[in-house]
This record gives C-alpha cells, sequence and structure tokens, in this order.
C-alpha cells in the first residue's frame, strides 16, 4: 500500500485526526499530525502497523490536550561532551534490564571489553523490576512471530541460566479450565497455537487428570466441574530483578564494567558505523552499541540515524499480597470464563497478568494494562489498582496488600520484538520493544544478538574469540531464610553479623546485607538492598528495618547519613540533623 | 546447636515482656528468659521520649523512656535472664523458641511457658491504598519517630500526617519542635482518633490543623514528595469527587493504625480474632494453644501503656500457674461476648469455675453516659456507670465472681437524658 | 478585658472553656467541674507544660539522650529551654534521673536524663 492511501484510509477511519504518512523502503511508516486523544493516537498507531506492507510505525502524531515530556537530551549531551572520553570499549550496551543484562553476560565470553550504560542507578530498573516474573510457555504468542520464536526458545533455556546462574526458577505449569463446553473451543485454539509454535509438553486435559495436576482444583470443589483444560508444564516463575541482577554480577564477574546513572544522550555515528555513545557522565567510544534501552529504545534508535519505530509506555499494576494470603494453587491455575475471553479478544495487545505468585510464595495480582503518554509516569491509580486486584478469584482481598507499584512496558506498534543489526547504521545493534514475554524470551535474545554480533565481527575481519578464563558460573549467596535450623547456627559460627537479624518480615540478616553491599554489582540506595536481600520487602514495608539498613550502608559505604538515597539521587531518607546537632557527622 | 531449657519464656522486652518477666520471677519462677531482639530493653518506649505515660501505675506523668526505666532497672535486679540482640525466628506449638543472636548462634529455647510479647507493627501507606507516586518522604510515624528521637535526624522539611490517633499528634508536636513544619493532620474518620488532650497540646497550641473526614488520596514527586492529593470523605469514607485538593510538603507521615505481630503466634498454631487481630485469649491471658500466653499489643492494641504492663502481669502469673500444674491442660471454656456498643472484649473467654478476670474493651461509637453490665446466664454478674467513652479509650475493669457454664454478654446501654 | 477560649483535657469530656479577667478576678464558664475550674485558671493567668526533648550523647550507645523537665515549666519558656538545651553536649555513661541542667532557664525546674545510657562498646557491638 502507497503512503497517500494509508494516509487517506487512516484518515477516514478515525475521522477526527488530520494525518499524513510517510513510507520509507524498509517499510517504516511515519505518521505525523494531530489526534483527538492519547487514545486515539495509540490506536491509530495499531492499526497502521497491520495495513500491508509496514513493517512498523514511527508514530509522531500530537494528541490534542496531551504533552509528552522529553528528556532535556541536548543538555546531557553537553555535559557528557565537556566531560570527555571516559572509556574505551568493543561493545557498550545501553541499558541494564533483563535484555541488557542478557547481552553484557552472553557477550561477556569473547575477550571484549564491555561497558553497560544504565540511565537509573541499578540493574532492572525499568520493565524488567515490574514485571511478574512469569516465564511464559510460548503458547499465547501469534504463531510466526519473532516473539513466538524467542519465547518458546528463551523457555526451554532458563533451566541453563538457573543452574549457572543459581537463581531461583520455579517450573509450577500452568493450567487453564474451563467448567463450559463452549468455552473448550478456546482453550483448543491455544493448544493449537502452542503446538505451532513448539511449546514443549502442551496438553489437552480432562477433569481427572487435572485435579491430580493441580491438587487445588479438588479442594475447592471446581475440579469435577472442568469441562477441559489445557496444562502447561514449562510455565516458570522467577524473581525478575533477580535474575537481572545474577546475570549482571556473571557479567561484573567476568570483566564487563557498569555505569550507572549515566543517560544516553548521544550516539555516535562515524562514515556510517557507530563509534560510541554520548553518556551525561561522558563519552564511551566502542565499535558496537547494543540498545537495550527498553521504553527509549526509539529514541536511542533515533540518535543513531536509524528511526525505525516508536514506543510507548504501557503501564502495569501489580499487587503484593501478605504471605499470609496463601495462594490456593500450586501451579498457576486459571479457570477461563467468557468474561477472560471477550477479554482477550477484544484487548488482544493490552489486558495484562492474572493471579500469580512469586517464588517466595506472595500472591501476586496483575499487572493492569493501560497505554500513557508519560514513559516515566509509574503512578498508581485506583482503578488501575483495582483492575490488578479484579482478576483474582474471591480469596483475594485488599485487606491482603502489603505493597502495590507500578511498571511501564515498552509497547511499539507492531507488537513484536526488533532485534536486528540496524540497517542504516553498521555496528548497532537494536534490541527494542521487549515488553512481554521479554522476560522468558531473555536467554533467547542474548543469543540471538550474540549471533548477529559475532557474525558480524567475523564478517569485518576481526572474529570474536572465547575467552579462556570465561566463567559462566555464578552463586547465589546465602539466604538465611531458606536455611534449616542447623544450617543457619553453622552460618553464625562462620560469620557472627549472620546472627543478626536486621528486617523480621523477611528475615534477612545483617551478614546477607552485607554481602550484597560487597558482591560484584553492589547496591547504592535502600531500594536496590531490598532487590538484592529482600529486606524491606514484607508486610511491614521497611518501617522497621529501614533505620538499621540505612545505618549499615553509611557505615560500609562510607557514606553520611543524609547521603543515603531510597532510589537514587534526589530521594535521601534523611534531609539534616536534630536541631542543635553539628552539620554532617 | 546450643540448647537452653527455662521454666518461662519471654518473647520481646517492650512493656509488656519486661513486666511479664518481672512478674514470672516474683510469682515465683526460678529460670525466667527473656529475649529482646534489640541491643537494649524497653522496646518502642525507648523512642517515646514525651511525657504521660505511668499516671495510672505510678501516679506521676514520666517520659516513655522513664517508664522503661522503672521496669529495666526491677529486671536487672531480679534475675531474670535477658537475652539481648536475640531474634526469636518460630515458636513451636510444643513450647519450643527457635532464636538466633550473633553470639550464640542459633538457641533451642525448652520452656515450661512461653509468653508472647512482640507487640505490634505500623500500616503503611500501601496498605491504607494510598495512590500516586512513590518517592521518598513517605514514612510511618513510628520510624519518623526513631529518626528524629534516637538518630537524630529529620526526614522532611514540610510535613503532612495522615492519621490523627495518638503517634500522630505526638509527632506533629514532636516534628514542630525540631523545626519541621507540620501543615495539617487528616483524619479519615468522622472523629480524631487520639486522646482531646493530645489534640489540644500537641495540634492547637501549635495551630496545626486538623481535618476530619478527609484522607490523603495521592502522594505526587518521582524523586521526593512534593505534594499529596487530599479529598474529603462520604459516609461510606470513599473520597468524594471535586473535593480534591492538592498540599505541598516533603513528607507525608502515617499514622494509620497498629496490628499486633502475630507471625509468631501463627506459626505455633495460636488461633487469632479477627477483631482484635491478637490470639484468643482466656482469663489467664492464655492462647489456644496451652502454656503459650501472650500480652501486651501483640494481645490487641492498647492505648495505654499502665495497660499494656498488667497484661503482662496477668500473661504471667497465668504461666507460672501452667507450669505448677495449676491450670488444667484442656480448661472449658465460656466465652465473653461483645454486646450492644462494644466492639470487642479481650480476653475473648474465660475458664468454667475461674473467680473472675481482668476485662478490656474499646466501645463502637463516643458515649456520653453509659452503663456497662456483664450478664451470664440470666444474672447480672456486674453493673457500672461511666461516662465519656470513646474508641480510642480503652476501658478496663474486674470482673469479679465466679465463671459459671453460661457465655457472659459484656454490653454498654447509653444513658439518655432530656 | 481579655477573653480566651481552652479546651479543657482534665478529663476526655473535652469541655470548651471560656476565660477571662474582671475586676482583678479571673472567670472560667464552660467547665464541667471543679478541676476544669482550676484549669481554665492556670491556662489563662500561668500555661505550664512538661518538657521533653533529646540532647546530643557522645560515646553513648545511641547518639540522642531523651530528657525531661523535673516539673511543669511556665509554657512561654519552652522555647529558651529547648534552645539552650540543644547547644549542650554530653558524654556516657548517663543514669536516669541524672541533672542535666539545673533550674534551667530560671525556672526552677531541672532537666533530667530519662533514661540510662551505657557506653559503646565498640563501634559496632
Amino acid at each position: 500500500m502507497e503512503a497517500k492511501e494509508i494516509a487517506r484510509k487512516l484518515n477516514k477511519a478515525f475521522p477526527d485526526a488530520a494525518l499524513e504518512a510517510e513510507l520509507d523502503a524498509r517499510g517504516i511508516l511515519t505518521i505525523r499530525g494531530e489526534c483527538a486523544g492519547w487514545e486515539e493516537l495509540v490506536k491509530i498507531g495499531r492499526r497502521a502497523a497491520k495495513l500491508p506492507g509496514v513493517k512498523n510505525v514511527v508514530n509522531e502524531l500530537s494528541a490534542k490536550g496531551v504533552s509528552v515530556p522529553r528528556k532535556d537530551y541536548a543538555a546531557l549531551r553537553a555535559k557528557g561532551e565537556a566531560a570527555g572520553t571516559i572509556d574505551e570499549a568493543d561493545v557498550v550496551i545501553v541499558g541494564a534490564g533483563i535484555s541488557g543484562c542478557g547481552v553484557a553476560r552472553e557477550l561477556a565470553k569473547y575477550r571484549w571489553k564491555i561497558v553497560v550504560v544504565e540511565a537509573a542507578d541499578d540493574v532492572a530498573m525499568g520493565a524488567t523490576k515490574a514485571n511478574n516474573g512469569n516465564i511464559h510457555p510460548g503458547h499465547a504468542v501469534k504463531s510466526g512471530t519473532l516473539k513466538a520464536k524467542l519465547n518458546v526458545e528463551g523457555n526451554r533455556l532458563y533451566d541453563k541460566w538457573a543452574e549457572e546462574l543459581d537463581f531461583e526458577l520455579q517450573r509450577c505449569g500452568a493450567m487453564g479450565f474451563v467448567t463450559s463446553r463452549p468455552l473448550g473451543a478456546a482453550l483448543k485454539y491455544s493448544y493449537r497455537q502452542a503446538k505451532r509454535n513448539g511449546v514443549a509438553g502442551v496438553e489437552l486435559v480432562d477433569a481427572e487428570r487435572a485435579m491430580e495436576l493441580e491438587p487445588g482444583l479438588a479442594k475447592n470443589g471446581l475440579g469435577p466441574r472442568i469441562k477441559l483444560a489445557l496444562w502447561l508444564p514449562s510455565m516458570g516463575l522467577v524473581e525478575p530483578y533477580q535474575v537481572a541482577l545474577a546475570l549482571a554480577e556473571n557479567a561484573a564477574q567476568n570483566g564487563v564494567r557498569f555505569l550507572f546513572n549515566a543517560t544516553v544522550a548521544g550516539v555516535i555515528v562515524e562514515n556510517g558505523a557507530v563509534a560510541g555513545v554520548v553518556t551525561e557522565k561522558g563519552v564511551v567510544r566502542a565499535r558496537y552499541v547494543v540498545n537495550c534501552a527498553g521504553l527509549y529504545a526509539d529514541e536511542i534508535s533515533a540518535m543513531a540515524g536509524d528511526k525505525g519505530y516508536t514506543i510507548h509506555a504501557r503501564r502495569g499494576v501489580i499487587a503484593i499480597l501478605d504471605k499470609a494470603a496463601q495462594p490456593e494453587y500450586r501451579t498457576l491455575c486459571e479457570r477461563i470464563t467468557f468474561r477472560e475471553v471477550r477479554r482477550a479478544l477484544e484487548h488482544s495487545e493490552t489486558k495484562g497478568g492474572g493471579m500469580c505468585r512469586t517464588p517466595e510464595g506472595n500472591v501476586l495480582m496483575g499487572p493492569s494494562a493501560l497505554e500513557i503518554p508519560d514513559k516515566e509516569d509509574l503512578s498508581t491509580t485506583p482503578e488501575e489498582l483495582q483492575y490488578a486486584m479484579g482478576r483474582g478469584d474471591d480469596t483475594v482481598s485488599y485487606a491482603n496488600i502489603i505493597r502495590f507499584f507500578a511498571g511501564n512496558r515498552p509497547a511499539d506498534y507492531k507488537e513484536d520484538f526488533i532485534i536486528e543489526m540496524s540497517p542504516v547504521t553498521d555496528g548497532f545493534v537494536n534490541v527494542g520493544a521487549i515488553q512481554s514475554p521479554g522476560l522468558a524470551a531473555a536467554p533467547a535474545v542474548a543469543r540471538m544478538v550474540e549471533g548477529i554480533v559475532t557474525e558480524h565481527a567475523a564478517k569485518t575481519g576481526r572474529p570474536a574469540e572465547i575467552r579462556a578464563d570465561w566463567n559462566p558460573l555464578r552463586r547465589r549467596r546465602p539466604e538465611f531464610r531458606h536455611m534449616s535450623r542447623a544450617e543457619q547456627d553453622a552460618l553464625i559460627r562462620e560469620n557472627p553479623a549472620y546472627g543478626k537479624i536486621v528486617c523480621r518480615c523477611e528475615c534477612v540478616t545483617e551478614g546477607e546485607i552485607l554481602d550484597a553491599l560487597r558482591s560484584p554489582v553492589p547496591p547504592g540506595s535502600v531500594d536496590a538492598v531490598k532487590r538484592r536481600t529482600r529486606a524491606g520487602m514484607g508486610r511491614c514495608q521497611g518501617g522497621f528495618c529501614q533505620p538499621r539498613v540505612l545505618e549499615i550502608m553509611a557505615r560500609e559505604l562510607g557514606r553520611k547519613r543524609t547521603e543515603v538515597t531510597l532510589k537514587g539521587e534526589g530521594t535521601e531518607v534523611l534531609l539534616r540533623r536534630n536541631r542543635g546537632e553539628e552539620a554532617g557527622e | 546447636m546450643k540448647r537452653v531449657s527455662v521454666d518461662v519464656a519471654v518473647v520481646g522486652a517492650g512493656p509488656a515482656g519486661l513486666a511479664a518477666a518481672l512478674e514470672a520471677r516474683r510469682s515465683g519462677a526460678k529460670r525466667v528468659l527473656l529475649i529482646e531482639r534489640d541491643a537494649e530493653l524497653g522496646g518502642i518506649l525507648q523512642q517515646c521520649i514525651h511525657d504521660g505515660f505511668g499516671l495510672h501505675r505510678f501516679g506521676r506523668r514520666m517520659s516513655g523512656n522513664q517508664y522503661a526505666q522503672a521496669f529495666i532497672d526491677e529486671v536487672e535486679a531480679s534475675g531474670v535472664e535477658v537475652r539481648l540482640g536475640t531474634m526469636a525466628l518460630e515458636v513451636t506449638g510444643a513450647r519450643v523458641i527457635y532464636a538466633c543472636s550473633k553470639s550464640e548462634g542459633m538457641l533451642e529455647i525448652e520452656a515450661g511457658a512461653v509468653i508472647l510479647a512482640m507487640g505490634c507493627r505500623e500500616r503503611t501507606a500501601n496498605q491504607v491504598l494510598i495512590c500516586g507516586d512513590r518517592p521518598a518522604g513517605v514514612l510511618t510515624a513510628g520510624a519518623v519517630q526513631r529518626y528524629v528521637n534516637m538518630e537524630g535526624y529529620l526526614p522532611g522539611s514540610r510535613a503532612v500526617i495522615l492519621g490523627s490517633g495518638d503517634i500522630g499528634l505526638i509527632m506533629a508536636r514532636r516534628m514542630t519542635l525540631e523545626g519541621i513544619e507540620v501543615k495539617a493532620v487528616y483524619e479519615v474518620m468522622p472523629a480524631p482518633g487520639g486522646l482531646t488532650r493530645n489534640i489540644v497540646q500537641c495540634l492547637d497550641e501549635f495551630n496545626i490543623p486538623l481535618h476530619l473526614s478527609t484522607t490523603v488520596t495521592r502522594v505526587n514527586g518521582r524523586k521526593r514528595v512534593e505534594s499529596v492529593a487530599v479529598a474529603r470523605v462520604d459516609k461510606n469514607l470513599k473520597p468524594i469527587p471535586g473535593t480534591e485538593e492538592t498540599v505541598g510538603c516533603d513528607l507525608l507521615v502515617l499514622a494509620v493504625g497498629l496490628i499486633p505481630e502475630n507471625e509468631l503466634s501463627r506459626g505455633a498454631g495460636v488461633a487469632l480474632d479477627p477483631r482484635t487481630k491478637g490470639p484468643v485469649l482466656d482469663d489467664v491471658f492464655m492462647t489456644s494453644v496451652p502454656g503459650v500466653f501472650a500480652c501486651g499489643n501483640v494481645a490487641v492494641v492498647f492505648d495505654l501503656v499502665d495497660y499494656v504492663s498488667q497484661s503482662g502481669e496477668i500473661a504471667a502469673r497465668g504461666a507460672v500457674d501452667f507450669i505448677a500444674g495449676g491450670l488444667c491442660r484442656q480448661p472449658q471454656y465460656v466465652p465473653v461476648e461483645a454486646g450492644e456498643n462494644v466492639n470487642f472484649v479481650v480476653p475473648q473467654r474465660l475458664r468454667h469455675g475461674c473467680a473472675g478476670a481482668r476485662l478490656f474493651l474499646r466501645v463502637k461509637k463516643p458515649l456520653r453516659e453509659a452503663v456497662l453490665t456483664c450478664e451470664s446466664g440470666g444474672r447480672m454478674l456486674m453493673q457500672k456507670s461511666l461516662r465519656h467513652l470513646a474508641p480510642p479509650e480503652m476501658i478496663a475493669f474486674d470482673l469479679a465472681g465466679r465463671i459459671g457454664d453460661a457465655p457472659v454478654a459484656v454490653s454498654i446501654r447509653e444513658v439518655t437524658r432530656e | 478585658m481579655n477573653e480566651k477560649q481552652f479546651v479543657c483535657i482534665v478529663c476526655p469530656s473535652g469541655c470548651r472553656l471560656t476565660v477571662w479577667e474582671e475586676n482583678g478576678e479571673v472567670k472560667v464558664e464552660g467547665n464541667g467541674c471543679k478541676r476544669g475550674l482550676a484549669h481554665g485558671i492556670g491556662e489563662y493567668t500561668n500555661p505550664m507544660r512538661m518538657l521533653t526533648t533529646t540532647v546530643a550523647i557522645r560515646g553513648g550507645t545511641q547518639p540522642r539522650l531523651p530528657v525531661i523537665s523535673s516539673g511543669e515549666i511556665p509554657k512561654e519558656k519552652l522555647s529558651e529551654c529547648l534552645a539552650a538545651l540543644y547547644g549542650l553536649r554530653f558524654d556516657a555513661p548517663v543514669k536516669c534521673g541524672d541533672v542535666i541542667c539545673e533550674n534551667i532557664c530560671g525556672t526552677g525546674a531541672d532537666v533530667v536524663a530519662s533514661r540510662s545510657m551505657g557506653r559503646a562498646a565498640s563501634k559496632e557491638e
């Protein structure tokens, strides 16, 4: 379809909008103009992406009454350029989420100097952190897409990752069941798609087998009413930030450097090839730049001269429940109702997640799904919380909520992953639009990027060489709460710091906090300690342990207490000393 | 693993645990062990530097520290074995406690009787479903109290307080004196949660406004709190659209209630009362698990520390009786029913034939004049006139006389005069 | 005639008191009992408060030492007393009841330590 016709079609479908379209040789459709509102802007993007001949959509529409905040890249770039070249590397990875950390860990096996630059103060601070931790089997993704291929492949590779990196992976399995025969068609459709996608072990089962696989179904009386069930044994559960941390730590052990609080404000391109990035902290030169910038991947790609897609934020609110609220099922088990099916059909990209649990045993509700204009807007609303909570069963009560928060998924309009060496700028690799099931796909994404970069290196006469000293193994640090009493006793005797409980709710010891502070990718804020140790993650939300964690951090890091932050620069917990105390400590 | 065997083990050395340990010794228990996770005794009282404690017990107005010190000095002279820096990780139904410390590693403590005195924790912003951003500067009143009073640091410059319970009011004054501007206190309920005295002395005196039937609906600020949205609420406590206002501040202090900390109790198999969120107790404050007792704020959130100490002493006497074999291991109980205007009564049940008990209750609504009655099987056990009752203030009284096998109903009838 | 309003705090009923001076005599209206009368007169003529705060302490198990006045002090003197205390420095150990500041600002009340505090064993126990 030609640009003119596309524009005509879209203007017809959206009479309130006035838009123009431009289609380049690659099939990148750029839409400009104005439309009625944010919702319509997203709808137009989606509609455009479905038109024949459109590879992806750059949506530059403005929406009436909506201002889309932009980062002040010019100022950050000026700051970085003034600082000059601070590092020279073979590969720069932009973004330390699950994709960036996965790529870093995979490439760390080569004799390359690798630097990961991250805008936030820690790994996993974007979409990764606010993810429900499901390692999806790959049955829910449209067949034939890159997403489907990498989802299934990634799911399979997780066992190896979990073994080598020693993070908690629970292959709990998932079951969808129906209690009305006509709805069985929905399950059969999913089954066929799962088969096409190559999902391992998928089966359609009857009530008896369903109750065998999920004993909770017999207990709650739903089991005998089951007409058909879809069993997906490969569904897994992880703590997503733990996976990213494990990857980052293993990468760091193998020499990868992490540069935090370093927003990329420019990509250096020389003679059509990438030559590095300008971060707010200074210039890092490199032969390859891998763009794993999540919500900002489109902006980074544009900086590299390759404007090929637009990312918008799809916000999801997640609620974590008290461990006292025990999950009803051992597997991730969901009754598919007519409402569910309709929701899935109407909002194929945006229905969000349901009820599951974390590997530590908290029930997790959500996420919800709402397209928003501001990528940095991680606020929660009562409506989204309700959406997240509303998808559980009757046993779920608001009184059990211990924490709720939002995360933004980086969605493009094609709703598929974008993983390729840029056809515009040589050496610049896009890893864009990695949202659900990006966590499940991560190992496959990392491998794919490894392939792209090493092939390019080989073709350009500088083949990658494996490091002789590469160590793929990373061990988890002691987790006091999971040990037997005898093991705990032995651990304390070895190091008394494990005998002091700092976080009473999650049973986290001072020893574990010290271990985290001395780990290969050390935490710089109270929340970063929380993600590594669980201190403050329990029902009192740090009311008890935050002052204690803060004190340990100040002592260990040699900072004043007024310099310890909750979550990075500008989030100091304590502003100043009491009246009459000297300034400082 | 080090094994220790004691007569009475007390978990937690706040006011309840201190009183319980002391009373257990006084009542003749030989080996009384008091375990405390902190490095010192006293619990949360050590951050309560304000006065108003101990009027009932000591007849004078003491600060929380002074009240604690009085008990600490006695405990230190009493022969109670104290283990500081020791965290109880598990209590079993067979009265075995697993606790750890830096110096001793894991301890397995076998106790003739266990007294739970872990206190309570604060409800958080998440639990009251405040939406919006999640920046630095959202803290519970207790955390602010610790930072300001014990560590000497200020977590903000301009504060908004949600919740008019006594902790919120006390912190309003304390923050003001330390130079933090307290913009206002908001209370979702139509009546204040704290004592009139505290409203007068902590708010009025510093011109801090108290807004009733108003709540914080949203926090704004990506890094640090910049403002909060407040809105008036309707009868169902739901925000009324169109009443929202924005209040600039860099600190939101939450004083939105306390929850008994019963995770260890649950692990021991102790039955909990959904209303008090504490264990179901009998007249000697024994839980549903024989030999496991509970007192203080882990049993029910008290308003006065004097009552907390009393409850510790009741539990201690029960515990000593239990190890001496004076208590029936499987007692027959009669329930104590919360009747008209009564929100709950602790203890929730009494042993057949026991010779009375001390009861603690809260009313459902403010009552100017009322009559408290306890009836059992058509028999009036007691009757008492009371004035100026309000939900924040607990009513404590002794029910004398032998308890039969009929339920005891406790009611408070309003007396209306023209 | 300088009329003032107070909420009585001697009991939970919270009577609203109106207090004024008439011919050299202090009058109270709105009180429900004799204690309320006394409270109204006291608040009008010479309001008194307990003083509680913390002072810096060196080498103690905690960085701040809580203190309390031995009796009530005139309300108008509170800020002056607090300012005087903020300048002070003490060394552990301290016993509960130790006088921190005698006859503070001439109020006749002493300020005493409201807890005992030992010396910290080392930086970390």
